[in-house]
């Protein structure tokens, strides 16, 4: 998809190849990333202070420090290596599928008056209903291996990008057909240059609310089936009161979850900017 | 007048008592209109329509609003089907949009994620035309339209007017025959909208409109705006609508904004205006 666009962009725009950047001010443009890590430092040191002059119990509630040593253990003996493989597959499998499938099945959908209203009321019951009120079903249906865990990321990630896909193309303004019925503009370049532009910003904020809820797919599927993954190792290292490797695991998530949201959003910034009121 | 015209073709055969002018718009006991409410009446918008414009001829269309000029606009840009009667182009029946014609929104209406030169050239990218010499038309209508310094600024960077530049420029960028302009300043402040019609009037009289032999249709309900544009005007009445008057503005080109204070203008404008408020007068009383 990116390569599409980025002929179309490239092969109208011979004089300038550059947009001019916002704020090319260094400090001005990266003055918001910096000061919500500011934000995370003053809860880590408040954090630590309180550990160390057992203000809470350490043995609870550990302290960054503890963490840190930790995290630098399980990735030093291995033993995490596996753990992280799993979940990272089944993440990987899920969100592929999830985009793959979701974004095409929610233009078809959207573009379709008939088949959107037939499918809305399920859409909204599968979306509605908690999907972990699923998981003995589908565990009953698919054992408690790979293709369960990755069942469970798919149903929990795809229906919100399905509805925002589908939202983004019931919306596409009038005007924008009108433009392209005038310039006697053919379905496949309207589909490429008018539609599907019209529709990536609604896309891009389908993808990023269904990472999220990939992510908690994954991890509540490994925290009932009990087979591994990174879920099970921070359940399993909480309940040996393993408080500090417990919080490790869940470090490695929140970089994970950190990473894919700043992919989403970058890709956003480039395709999607002048969505954003201005 | 009444709006119930019968939708179907003119019954009576259509005797072709001239032959058809092969060149320019021609509009013969034109019907257009819609289908509305839950019985599906139809609610003509134009009847019984006789026009035409010649080729190369800059012809403006000054109406009350809700009159159905613009439906008149659609139908030749051939968005709006034609329910009776004839409409032809160069002695071809319209019978939906064609590259020898283009349309300037009312709205501006650019893609926000195509930037300017990108929006411009929309255009030539949906008919698959990527000549050298469509790129430089391209360029050449950036600079016409005085957008140089914006050409890779977003739309949502420019001002309304700005925007109604690039508007027209998309327009112009096809090299159309006909080209169609529904009420382009109407949305613009005075100021704007005063150098804006300076503009046209520049552009349309320079080597890339008129020497290219194109035609424009151009609707606005802005008296002045219409003496100042056109070589001919016609008053539509009120709905459903039809020509009430017929204007040639005998002034020769170049012309420019300082001809609006001369004594012949203003005589101009009263006429159209007094055939405005008579067409409205008998609208009222027909209705």
């Amino acid at each position: 998809m990116a390569t599409v666009l980025d002929d179309a962009v490239r092969s109208v725009r011979p004089i300038m190849p550059k947009r001019p950047s916002r704020g090319s001010n260094f400090w001005f443009r990266s003055q918001g990333g910096l000061l919500s890590l500011l934000g995370i430092l003053v809860v880590l040191v408040a954090w630590q202070i309180c550990a160390d002059t057992n203000v809470v119990n350490p043995t609870f509630s550990s302290s960054p420090i503890d963490i840190a040593k930790a995290e630098y253990t399980i990735f030093q003996d291995g033993s995490i290596w596996s753990t992280l493989g799993k979940t990272g597959w089944e993440l990987l499998i899920g969100l592929l599928i999830i985009i793959v499938g979701g974004i095409p099945l929610g233009l078809i959908i959207g573009a379709n008056n008939t088949l959107y209203h037939l499918t809305r009321g399920m859409i909204d019951i599968l979306y509605s209903v908690p999907f972990v009120l699923f998981l003995p079903i589908i565990i009953f249906w698919f054992g408690i291996d790979n293709e369960s865990r990755i069942v469970l990321v798919i149903w929990s990630g795809i229906l919100p990008l399905m509805m925002n896909t589908i939202a983004g193309v019931r919306s596409l303004d009038r005007d924008y057909s009108r433009v392209a019925k005038v310039f006697c503009t053919p379905r496949t370049i309207y589909f490429l240059r008018v539609a599907m532009p019209a529709t990536v910003p609604y896309i891009l904020s389908g993808v990023r609310l269904a990472i999220g809820r990939a992510l908690v797919g994954a991890i509540v599927a490994e925290f009932f089936m009990g087979s591994g993954g990174l879920g099970f190792f921070v359940q399993q290292q909480a309940a040996q009161f393993n408080t500090a490797e417990s919080m490790a695991g869940i470090v490695i998530l929140a970089v994970v979850a950190i990473v894919l949201n700043n992919i989403v959003g970058g890709l956003y910034r480039r395709y999607a900017l002048w969505a954003e009121p201005q | 007048m009444s709006g119930s015209h019968a939708p179907t073709a003119s019954d009576a055969p259509v005797t072709l008592e001239q032959p058809p002018n092969s060149s320019g718009l021609r509009a013969h006991d034109l019907t257009l209109g819609y289908k509305v409410g839950r019985h599906r009446e139809f609610n003509a918008a134009v009847a019984g329509m006789n026009l035409e414009i010649q080729r190369g001829e800059f012809a403006v269309i000054v109406g009350p609003s809700g009159c159905g000029k613009s439906t008149f606009l659609e139908a030749v840009a051939g968005l709006v089907p034609v329910t009776g009667g004839e409409l032809t182009f160069n002695g071809q029946p319209i019978l939906g949009p064609d590259k020898q014609r283009s349309l300037v929104f009312q709205q501006a209406s650019l893609f926000p994620w195509r930037n300017v030169r990108e929006n411009v050239a929309y255009g030539l990218v949906a008919q698959r035309r990527r000549g050298k010499q469509d790129q430089e038309r391209v360029d050449h209508l950036i600079n016409l339209v005085g957008l140089r310094e914006h050409a890779t600024k977003m739309p949502q960077e420019l001002s309304g007017g700005m925007r109604q530049r690039a508007n027209l420029a998309r327009a112009l960028a096809t090299d159309p025959d006909l080209i169609l302009l529904d009420e382009p300043f109407g949305a613009l402040d005075a100021m704007t909208r005063e150098t804006l019609q300076e503009e046209l009037l520049q552009i349309w009289q320079s080597d890339d409109g008129r020497g290219e032999g194109k035609t424009a249709l151009f609707i606005t309900h802005d008296v002045a705006e219409s003496v100042l544009l056109a070589d001919r005007v016609f008053v539509f009445s009120m709905a459903p609508a039809h020509v009430a008057h017929e204007v040639k503005i005998d002034v020769p080109r170049p012309r420019d904004a300082s001809w609006k204070r001369s004594a012949q203008f203003t005589e101009y404008c009263d006429e159209l205006l007094e055939a405005l408020h008579s067409g409205k007068r008998a609208g009222q009383g027909g209705g």
